[in-house]
């Protein structure tokens, strides 16, 4: 009998009993579908996080400065030994230092950050200028800042339309606007938002507050393997700066990070979709045992007109694997509902990919296979004889 | 039995016994059988209640094997033959045709007789038309998209001989066809049975509790307790 005869017989018999066939795949519909969310949020958090590098570049690196002791921080006069040492693997550093200060505007309590950083940073962050210019290696410690965008807003707000040339007084210091930003997107290591901020030369900034640098952010140079530069430039510093905690982020590690914030979820979904898969797989056994029971004559009358004991095996074995497939079928549909669910609140894009759906489709096929070979074997040991009789 | 039928011979058995174990008891049910069938044959087998016939019917009908004795098939000892090839030989020589039709409940007509021509692995679409054209043969064409219990018994009956002929095998098995059925429905079925040896020469062999039946073949086989106790050429 051929694969497409048996398939349709199985599909018949299965028609038959419905009800008693749904209900026993509640728990493959159930597993199927944890195993298949499970993997597409995984995937819809990668392409997330990576979607948001992307603006930025994957080869972008954050390292947050924190000295335990007084004075052994990093200061504005280390930073030529420093992108001197780091050259072998960084293509750009530039420094910030960041004084933060809440101060009324139109009525309105605000908080905006000094951010005092170089020129470098303006490529670095590939940030957009709206009028004026950015600031230079020229400007030293001058006075000078390019505005970001909310704080611009803010002064609108309250009526006064900043431009360059205009001057700003902020935490009891006067500066004047060279330039104004456009909109930055969001720092993705958690740090500054530009867009609050006012880019000060930051040999201005740590003249005012005697600052030590806390953060530099960087671009690997083309070519070379993330991790080990991240290495190997740590290493550096423990060498050069013992006193000093030199943390790097990279996009890598941002991406694993949120993997693993939602590795509890992913480990709940697997444990749903295991114990679930198994109850699926038994509920499948049991459901086929009953029908084996059921249709002893049936089976006994397939052998008398001929079918050989592995006909009846492989019948009731397609049949196994198919009732696993319509659970696995309605499995993925929940799955991809569940996961659509969870983007759509997570404001992420909804995707599911083939692989994934292979994979739930391809674990419902061996619960059937798994579960369904013992009741196909009990089935192909029926007696004729005893059978007919009955 | 004249040279020219042991020329011929379609079935052979020798000393036939089959035990069962009933519990802690073995329970000898055929005692000891021999005769010869010869190709073309019609014969009855009749004999009291549990006498044995249906136990012979399987044996002889390859579902079951004898603890003793030799069986052949047109010369082949079938205690050699393995349980697929013994398969085969049920889907490719023998038909059978049962009291109580069964007929698979959830196939319609033709997909039930054309069953045996998908375990013999001919293509669906091919095995469907022979199991048309097997229906019209029995008068149930117009029937065959029919499900057993939409069917009369005596049509059911015909779709079972049906499904039994489609094979065109060389012996057919019946046990009790026309026990559930009315005498009418009984003799149209027994008349198919007569046709189709007198027509194409197919070997029948009819187990029956009705001497009306038996009567109408050349010859009868009468068990009791396990033994053959009168073999005879009927009415010829
Ligand atoms: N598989 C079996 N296991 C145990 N005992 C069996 C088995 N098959 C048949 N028997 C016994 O063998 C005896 C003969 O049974 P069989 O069915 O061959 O009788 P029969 O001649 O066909 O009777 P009937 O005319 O009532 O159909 C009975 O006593 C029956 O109980
Ligand atoms: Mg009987």
């Amino acid at each position: 009998m051929s694969i497409w005869a048996n398939i349709l017989e199985a599909m018949r018999n299965l028609l038959a009993t419905k009800q008693r066939s749904i209900l026993a795949l509640i728990g493959i519909i159930i597993g199927t579908g944890s195993v298949v969310a499970m993997l597409s949020i995984g995937g819809m958090v990668r392409h997330e996080t990576l979607k948001r590098f992307e603006d930025m570049g994957t080869d972008l690196i954050s390292i947050r400065l924190r000295a335990p002791e007084p004075d052994q921080g990093l200061g504005v006069s280390d930073l030529a030994q420093v992108e001197q040492g780091l050259a072998p693997w960084f293509a750009v550093v530039t420094p910030s230092i960041e004084a933060g200060v809440w101060f009324e505007l139109g009525g309105q309590e605000q908080f905006f950050t000094q951010l005092g950083s170089t020129a470098n940073m303006q490529a670095l962050y590939r940030l957009e200028l709206a009028a004026g210019r950015f600031i230079s290696p020229f400007d030293h410690y001058q006075r000078f800042a390019v505005v970001g965008q909310q704080v611009a807003n803010a002064y609108a707000d309250a009526g006064q339309l900043l431009a360059p040339g205009s001057t700003l007084a902020i935490d009891g210091r006067i500066y004047s606007v060279i330039g104004l930003l456009e909109r930055a997107p969001e720092d993705l290591f958690g740090g500054t938002d530009v867009n609050h901020s006012l880019i000060i030369p930051i040999g201005a900034l740590s003249r005012l507050d005697g600052g030590e640098i806390d953060s530099l952010a960087a671009r690997i140079k083309p070519g070379l393997a993330h991790q080990a530069s991240i290495e190997q430039a740590g290493q550096w510093f423990a060498q050069h700066f013992p006193g000093l905690d030199a943390e790097f982020s990279s996009p890598e590690q941002m991406i694993a990070q949120m993997q693993q914030q939602l590795r509890l979820l992913t480990l709940m979904l697997g444990a749903i979709g295991s114990i679930s898969l198994v109850v699926g797989g038994v509920g499948v056994m049991n459901i086929m045992l009953v029908s084996v029971t059921e249709r002893r004559r049936e089976i006994g009358v397939r052998l008398a007109i001929g079918a050989r004991r592995r006909d009846v095996r492989r019948q009731f074995l397609i049949e196994a694997v198919i009732l696993a497939l319509i659970g696995g079928l309605l499995g993925l549909v929940l799955g991809a509902l569940a996961a659509w669910v969870v983007a759509y609140f997570a404001g992420w894009g909804f995707f599911v990919t083939l692989p994934v759906l292979l994979l739930g489709f391809g674990v419902s096929a061996a619960i059937g296979v798994f579960f369904g070979f013992y009741p196909a074997i009990q089935a192909s040991k029926v007696d004729p004889i005893i059978a007919l009789r009955s | 039995m004249n040279t020219s039928l042991s020329q011929n011979r379609l079935l052979e058995l020798e000393g036939i016994r089959k035990e069962f174990q009933i519990g802690p008891a073995r329970l000898e049910i055929l005692k000891g059988i021999s005769f010869e069938v010869a190709a073309g044959e019609l014969l009855a087998v009749m004999g009291t209640s549990g006498s044995g016939k249906s136990t012979l019917m399987n044996i002889l009908g390859l579902l079951d094997r004898p603890s003793a004795g030799r069986y052949r098939i047109a010369g082949e000892d079938i205690g050699q033959l393995d349980e697929p090839s013994l398969a085969r030989l049920r889907n490719e020589r023998i038909g059978f045709v049962f009291q109580q039709f069964n007929l698979l409940p959830r196939l319609n007509a033709r997909d039930n007789v054309a069953l045996p021509l998908q375990y013999r692995g001919l293509p669906r679409r091919e095995a469907l038309a022979r199991a048309r054209a097997m229906l019209d043969a029995v008068g149930m064409g117009d029937r065959d998209h029919h499900r057993p219990n939409e069917l009369s018994g005596g049509q059911q009956q015909r779709v079972a001989v049906a499904r039994a002929l489609v094979g065109e095998p060389s012996l057919i098995l019946a046990d009790e066809p026309t026990g559930a059925l009315d005498s009418r429905v009984g003799q149209e079925i027994m008349e198919m049975f007569l046709r189709l040896h007198r027509e194409q020469g197919t070997t029948v062999i009819i187990i029956t509790h009705d001497p009306g039946i038996a009567a109408q073949c050349a010859r009868l086989l009468r068990m009791r307790d396990g033994l053959l106790v009168e073999h005879d050429a009927l009415a010829a």
